[in-house]
This record gives C-alpha cells, sequence and structure tokens, in this order.
C-alpha cells in the first residue's frame, strides 16, 4: 500500500496559443500516488486538470518534468492504461463483448482466453444479456459499463479517469460511483480520478488533490478520512464529509477567477 | 396525407404513372398517332424482350458486360481504397498527385475511349479498364475523405491501451472508413456497368453495349429498347445487391428513419 505507484517530479506545461505566445498550464507539479490509492483531482475549471492527466498517462508529453510509473518514465504504448473519459469511446461497429477483449486481443492473447475472461467481467459488470448488442443499442449509462469493463478486462496498472461520469444522469451516476468503489476495492486498483464535482470526490477518494489556478499546482492535499465500504448515497449525511465539502469548496472558490 | 396513405401512395404510384404512360404510349401507338418505325411500341418492345430471353440471345451478351462490370467494380474498388489509404498517410504523395487526380477526375473519360482501344484492343481488358477507372475516382475521393474523418478519440484509446500503429489501422483507421467505401460501392455499381457499356460503345461484337449499337445502326428501335429494358432490370438488381450488402455490413449504425 504504501509503495509509489505513480510519481510526478517538478512537471511544468506550457502550450503554443495560436498567436504564438505561450500559455503556461502547469507549474512545478509534484505529486506521488501510492499502490492501491484512489486518488481525486480537483480545482477551479480551467486549472489544467485534463493537461495533467494527459501528462500522466502519456499522451502528452510535459514541457519540463519526469512522470514515474513503477520507477519507470512512462512511454505512451508500453504500459497497460486503462483510461476512461467522459465521451464515448467504444469502437461503434464492434459488439459489446468484441469491445471487451480489444486490450488482450492487442497483447495477442488467445482467442478463447480473452473471450471467457470478458464474459466473466460481463457477468459481474451488470451486462448479461448484452454481450452481442452494438453500443448504439445500450443506454449511456451501459456503455460507460462497457468501456469500464474494457479497462479492467485489459489488467490495467493504473486508471485515469476523467469526469467519467458528467454526462450522465444523477441515478445513473451514483450507480456507476458504486460500481467504481466495488470493483476498485476487488481488483486493488490504483485510480486518478478528475472531477469537478467536490461531493464526488470525497465520497470516492482516500485523498483529494485541490490544484491552484492557472499556472497550477498542488494547492493542498486533503486525506479524506471516512470509514469504507462507503455508500456513495448515504455517505453524504456524515458529519465529517460536510465539513470537507465546505473546506474544499471554500479553498476552490478562492481561487476561482469566474466567482470572484 | 396521412402515413398510411403515404405508404400506400409510395407503394403503387410508381406502377400506375408507369401503367398510364406505357397506356398511351401503346394507345398512339395502335392509332397511328406517332411512327412505330421511330418509336416502337410497349408490346412491341415487351414481345422482343421475351424473346431474347426465350431464344437465348441475350445471355452471352449480359454475362460479358456482367463481368466486364464486376472486374472493373472489384478492382476499381480495390484501388481506391488503397490509393486513398496511401494519400492519407504519406503527406507527399498526396502533393504529387492531387492536381494530377483531380484533372483526370474531371476529364470525360470517354475522350480517353480511342486510346484504350489502341492499347488494350477489342476485347474484355479496354472495357474493363474504361470501367475501373470510372469507379477508382468515385472510390477514391469518398475513402480519403473517410480517412480524413476517423475519431481521434478512438485512435488515442487504442494508442493508451498500448497500440502499434498497424493494429490502430486495421482496428481503427479501415473499419471507420467501410461506411464511406460503402456508400460508394452503390454508386459505384452504376458507374462499373456505365463503364462497360461505354467501353462497349466504342467497338466490339459482344455485350449488351454491343447490341444497343448494332440494333440502333440498323434503325431496329424495338430492339434497342428491349435491351434498354434488359439493362434497367439489371441494374434495379444489382442496386437491391448493393442495399443488401450495404445494410448486412452497416448493421453496427443505429437505423436511419
Amino acid at each position: 500500500m504504501e509503495q509509489v505507484k505513480l510519481s510526478l517530479k517538478r512537471v511544468t506545461h506550457y502550450y503554443e496559443a495560436v498567436d504564438g505566445s505561450r500559455l503556461q498550464a502547469l507549474d512545478q507539479v509534484d505529486l506521488n500516488i501510492k499502490n492501491g490509492e484512489f486518488v481525486a483531482i480537483v480545482g477551479a475549471s480551467g486549472c489544467g486538470k485534463t493537461t495533467m492527466l494527459n501528462i500522466m498517462s502519456g499522451i502528452l508529453k510535459p514541457s519540463e518534468g519526469e512522470v514515474l510509473l513503477d520507477g519507470h518514465p512512462i512511454t505512451q504504448g508500453k504500459h497497460r492504461i486503462g483510461y476512461i473519459s467522459q465521451t464515448e469511446t467504444l469502437l461503434p461497429w464492434r459488439k459489446v463483448i468484441d469491445n471487451i477483449v480489444l486490450g488482450p486481443e492487442l497483447d495477442g492473447v488467445p482467442k478463447k482466453e480473452r473471450y471467457d475472461k470478458a464474459r466473466q467481467l460481463i457477468e459481474s459488470g451488470g451486462l448479461a444479456g448484452f454481450e452481442n448488442k452494438y453500443p448504439f443499442e445500450l443506454s449511456g449509462g451501459m456503455r460507460k459499463r462497457a468501456i469500464i469493463l474494457r479497462a479492467l478486462a485489459h489488467d490495467p496498472e493504473i486508471m485515469f479517469m476523467d469526469e467519467p461520469f458528467g454526462p450522465l444522469d444523477v441515478f445513473t451516476r451514483e450507480a456507476l460511483q458504486q460500481e467504481i468503489l466495488r470493483i476498485w476495492s476487488q481488483k486493488n486498483l490504483t485510480i486518478v480520478y478528475i472531477s469537478h464535482d467536490i461531493a464526488e470526490a470525497i465520497s470516492l477518494a482516500d485523498r483529494i488533490v485541490v490544484m491552484s489556478r492557472r499556472p497550477s499546482s498542488v494547492q493542498q492535499e486533503i486525506a479524506v478520512q471516512l470509514p469504507r465500504p462507503r455508500n456513495v448515497v448515504e455517505i453524504r449525511y456524515d458529519q465529517e464529509f460536510t465539513r470537507l465539502e465546505r473546506k474544499i469548496g471554500a479553498m476552490i472558490r478562492g481561487t476561482n477567477l469566474e466567482v470572484r | 396525407m396521412t402515413r398510411r396513405q403515404e405508404k400506400w401512395v409510395r407503394r403503387i404510384g410508381p406502377f400506375v404513372v408507369l401503367f398510364i404512360f406505357l397506356a398511351l404510349w401503346q394507345y398512339l401507338a395502335v392509332a397511328e398517332r406517332i411512327n412505330t418505325f421511330f418509336f416502337s411500341s410497349p408490346v412491341d418492345v415487351f414481345l422482343d424482350f421475351i424473346d431474347l430471353f426465350v431464344s437465348g440471345r441475350i445471355w452471352l451478351h449480359l454475362g460479358i458486360t456482367l463481368i466486364e462490370s464486376l472486374a472493373g467494380l472489384l478492382i476499381g474498388l480495390s484501388l481506391g481504397v488503397a490509393a486513398a489509404f496511401l494519400f492519407g498517410n504519406f503527406k507527399i504523395l498526396n502533393l504529387l498527385f492531387d492536381p494530377i487526380f483531380v484533372a483526370v477526375y474531371g476529364l470525360p473519360k470517354l475522350a480517353l475511349g480511342p486510346l484504350f482501344v489502341i492499347w488494350f484492343g477489342l476485347g474484355l481488358k479496354s472495357k474493363i479498364i474504361m470501367s475501373t477507372l470510372l469507379v477508382f475516382f468515385l472510390v477514391f475521393f469518398n475513402a480519403y475523405a473517410g480517412f480524413q474523418d476517423v475519431n481521434v478519440e478512438l485512435v488515442n484509446t487504442l494508442k493508451l491501451m498500448g497500440a502499434s500503429r498497424i493494429q490502430i489501422v486495421i482496428k481503427v483507421t479501415l473499419p471507420s472508413c467501410v461506411p464511406w467505401i460503402i456508400a460508394s460501392l452503390r454508386s459505384g455499381i452504376g458507374a462499373s456497368v456505365g463503364g462497360a457499356i461505354m467501353g462497349e460503345y466504342l467497338g466490339t461484337n459482344k455485350g449488351l453495349g454491343f447490341l444497343v449499337q448494332t440494333a440502333g445502326a440498323n434503325y431496329d428501335i424495338t430492339r434497342v429498347m428491349s435491351v434498354i429494358l434488359v439493362m434497367c432490370i439489371m441494374m434495379l438488381i444489382l442496386d437491391n445487391i448493393g442495399k443488401l450488402i450495404e445494410k448486412l455490413v452497416l448493421k453496427w449504425r443505429p437505423p436511419v428513419d
């Protein structure tokens, strides 16, 4: 548990604007994420959360600094990374089960083995009976489940989630949050979860990283000492939850240019 | 109009219009208001149409035209997709060939006919090449648009899963072009038959185009029309096969009402 899984060392990033000027998104971000930890990253809109996630997952190379996964610099294509964004990323021409086997398929796992595994995941992941449907035949919530199962089928070393349930309705969102907690504790996953919803971050995470405004760095790290297993709905009535929500809310409002 | 009425009009209406047209034509022919030497009559055309099949004379010509068209379609389709893929991946090809392609695309292909006859003879080859040429450009521009339209999110998803470049091409780029290729398949069927018949007009002794050509030269208007009727029915069947392929291949897409 105490072993460091992912570490950001003085990560700085600039964007080149259209007019040629440089825009600094991240300023010397230092962050360590432990093996098996559930870390949420929150911050005012436009503070570079998604930039940070793209750098952590190796999609984007930082201008300065480095990212280490299990002590090795992260390079795109070298790791099994679970990435769940708010967009639809199932391959529309593949049935649900054919989408879920994708990761092992890329790794060259034998057909029978990968389909057996996918069937097990579908059974436990609430998609039984839908394995032979095309994505367009599923509801938004079910497509999200399929995306999560696809990530799991690949045995991810680490999971990154970028406001994954943003576009869903509140009840579907609660159900999926609960599902993520179940999967996380069962599989001992390491999850980095970006959210603009403070309540969501508190109910899921072990630790919340609050980002400062741009050029952003880690403003504060707050441990969430709420008991587990958690019920994402019930936990909101806990006193500690309310205290944290107020505290983090005040912190972000203090940095948010748009409300000042 | 209610939905129900619309459905019936859609189903029966075209036949009623066609029937009225044919009845009028037949009346004018029988009443000698039009010269049947130039305009024939529906009954004559129909009887000649039946005779073409009963006597078995049509099969050789129909078969030849179908073979030329099918060969043109398959070769044009494969080359079109391959070229679009290369253009999409190697910018240099695009820079070198794009203006040339646009120029050749705009050219009426019939103008190239005499060259094809001299280079490839009066046999099947010149017809297949004409047909291939027509299909090629149609498919190329469609498939190229498809390659430009690949969803970047899907590509990134696979990259994060550790996919190699070639895996991304096979599992994302090519499948996402399929709707574009299929869209060009249906118009490609028309183009391939058009190309084959165009090729036959340039000179041959087999094929539907040859039949029309010789009948026209002999002022046999009835025969010209009955062979055109054969072509119409052939196109109708081929287009429906295309539709069926489209439905089977694209069943992963939400139906558009």
